[in-house]
């Protein structure tokens, strides 16, 4: 039997870095510091899948030549998912989409993409997770759930977690969580903000507005009383150090990106008296890292489209659910996601309809109606390689045991080697007429 | 006591713990199929329609039709919360009004009783 310590879990986007788990054999048989989920991702087995193309078992360099012709012949291919995948897949993704003139886009779009496009506007004043064990006496959620998304997140971070200058935990922090539902974490909260469904925005104005001096003329404010929102204003800017983490309350809901906007200009607003910072409350293990390797790779984090020979940036453009909804790619490669299961029903049914390709060690919904599924080694169990924090820190995953199965890099990168090939077959071809 | 067979409510969608360890055990899971066929209603919604922990409703948008057993969530009255997953997303807005994200929240429905 192995021990090993200190293993990154990927689950999430907290990267909780110091799991310990026992290995008999080639079999992870204990799980030790984990949450539920990271119990599940760590002891589910592995390799139970086999390559598939039109349904059928077929070797895996059978199933390769069949997604490497798909993606020769589109038009306007979509290579999608990436969160779930390591660093160097990402980055093996941006060169097939290069290679390919795809449009390439991450689960970012439909999770903090807006988030994304508020910092683009307004900057973003952040600190790591370290930070906020250490110094963060003030401690906002809004729009998040981290009791039931991000377990651990209380007790390694941000509210039970006692650091230099929070030495009593949670004694030594003010907890404000703002909501539409009391949510477990809204339980834990010393101020409950119970907002209107789309409200946010009208209540972070109010707070920007008090911050500014202004008077505040109403009596309730998307949902909020104006004696909430003073006390909540007072607390906020009575704060030695306050961290601004936010969900998908705000992305997702009416406003998107202006939601976020809001809130990053309260927070620099705060900056005028106390310090204050904010930081994305990202869900997939590497989420951060797809937006982060996108962007040193193309200039941008997602949603961006290659068929000029040059990257092009294009929310709401080259963003999945749009490319599929309005049906404009003829082909998709899906690696470490699902989209069926997870986007609208029109854009993943559509998927149905042109030739998807899927890369993941997990048979997923998508997989049920793709015309190639190839497994993968999961990344952090059965591959290694690098997932980047939601503070933006980079971690090692290591490989704890052996899968029959490559990583998603290598497959990436065969199938670009392949259609690199076919390219310049179909050149040297056109040369010989 | 008579029910109203039928109310208007807004849709949020979001995760649960148990929707996260469905999708670390796989969409196939028990668990991932279970909690994403759960609507939370408050308990004055649920009073209103009649209905009971485990009863059958039929939740309707502009953008689809599902069927959902119910259990009592803490909500504010006219909210309704389903789990992330393929039946909630039968019923999300697909357009992303430019933004590139779709309507996961604050989505206008309609709750109806099923016959038992």
């Amino acid at each position: 039997m192995r021990r090993l310590e200190n293993i990154v879990c990927s689950f999430c986007g907290s990267l909780c870095d110091d799991i310990v788990l026992e290995i008999e054999g080639n079999t992870i048989s204990k799980v030790r510091g984990g949450c539920a989920i990271s119990r599940s991702k760590f002891l589910s087995p592995i390799d139970n899948e086999v390559p598939l193309v039109d349904g059928k078992e077929v070797d895996f360099s059978e199933a390769l030549d069949a997604a490497v012709e798909i993606l020769a012949k589109a038009r306007h291919p979509l290579i999608y998912g990436l969160s779930s995948a390591g660093s160097e897949a990402q980055a093996a993704a941006v060169k097939l989409g290069e290679t390919l003139g795809a449009s390439i886009d991450s689960t970012s779009s439909v999770c903090h993409g807006p988030g994304t496009v508020a910092k683009q506007l307004v900057g973003l004043s952040t600190c790591t997770l370290g930070e906020v064990k250490n110094r963060a006496d003030v401690v906002v959620f809004w729009g998040c759930n981290p009791v039931e998304a991000h377990p651990r997140h209380f007790s390694r971070y941000s509210v039970q977690a006692k650091g230099l200058n929070t030495e009593g935990g949670r004694r030594d922090r003010r907890i404000i969580v703002a909501d539409v539902r009391r949510t477990a974490t809204a339980k834990a909260a010393d101020i409950f903000l119970q907002v209107e469904p789309n409200g946010d925005f009208q209540v972070l104005t109010a707070l920007r507005a008090v911050l500014s001096g202004n008077e505040l003329r109403g009596d309730t404010f998307g949902g909020i009383s104006r004696d909430e929102i003073l006390n909540t204003s007072s607390v906020l800017q009575d704060a030695e150090y306050g961290v601004f983490f936010f969900g998908m309350g705000l992305t997702m809901t009416r406003g998107t990106h202006y939601n976020v906007q809001q809130a990053l200009s309260l927070v620099h607003d705060l900056n005028e008296k106390t310090a204050f910072t904010v930081i994305p409350m990202r869900g997939h293990g590497n989420v951060a890292g797809a937006e982060t390797v996108l962007t040193w790779q193309t200039g941008y984090p997602f949603g961006i489209n290659f068929s000029r020979g040059y990257p092009r940036y294009g929310p709401g453009e080259f963003t999945v659910t749009d490319l599929l909804c309005r049906e404009e790619v003829d082909a998709a490669l899906v690696v470490a996601s699902d989209p069926a299961a997870t986007l609208p029903a029109r854009a993943g049914e559509y998927l149905g309809k042109i030739p998807t390709i899927v890369i993941d060690p997990n048979y997923s919904a998508t997989a049920k109606f793709a015309r190639v599924f190839l497994p993968s080694a999961p990344i952090g169990v059965a591959a290694s390689g690098t997932a980047y924090r939601m503070d933006q820190v980079p971690l090692p995953l290591k490989k704890v045991i052996d899968s029959k199965y490559p990583t998603d890099c290598d497959i990436l990168l065969a199938i670009d080697k392949g259609v690199v090939e076919c390219f310049a077959y179909k050149v040297a071809l056109s040369m010989t007429h | 006591m008579a029910f109203i067979p039928e109310i208007h409510a807004i849709l949020i969608t979001g995760r649960t713990l148990r929707q996260g360890v469905g999708v670390a055990d796989g969409k196939d899971s028990d668990v991932y199929k279970k909690e994403t066929s759960l609507v939370e209603l408050s308990s004055s919604t649920m009073e209103m329609l009649g209905l009971k922990h485990g009863d059958s409703v039929e939740i309707s948008t502009d953008f689809g039709v599902g069927r959902f057993l119910c259990r009592k969530g803490d909500l504010p009255e006219g909210i309704i919360f389903i789990p992330y997953g393929p039946p909630a997303n039968r019923l999300t807005r697909d357009a992303t009004e430019g933004s590139g994200m779709p309507g996961f929240k604050g989505i206008p429905c309609k709750v109806r009783r099923r016959k038992t």
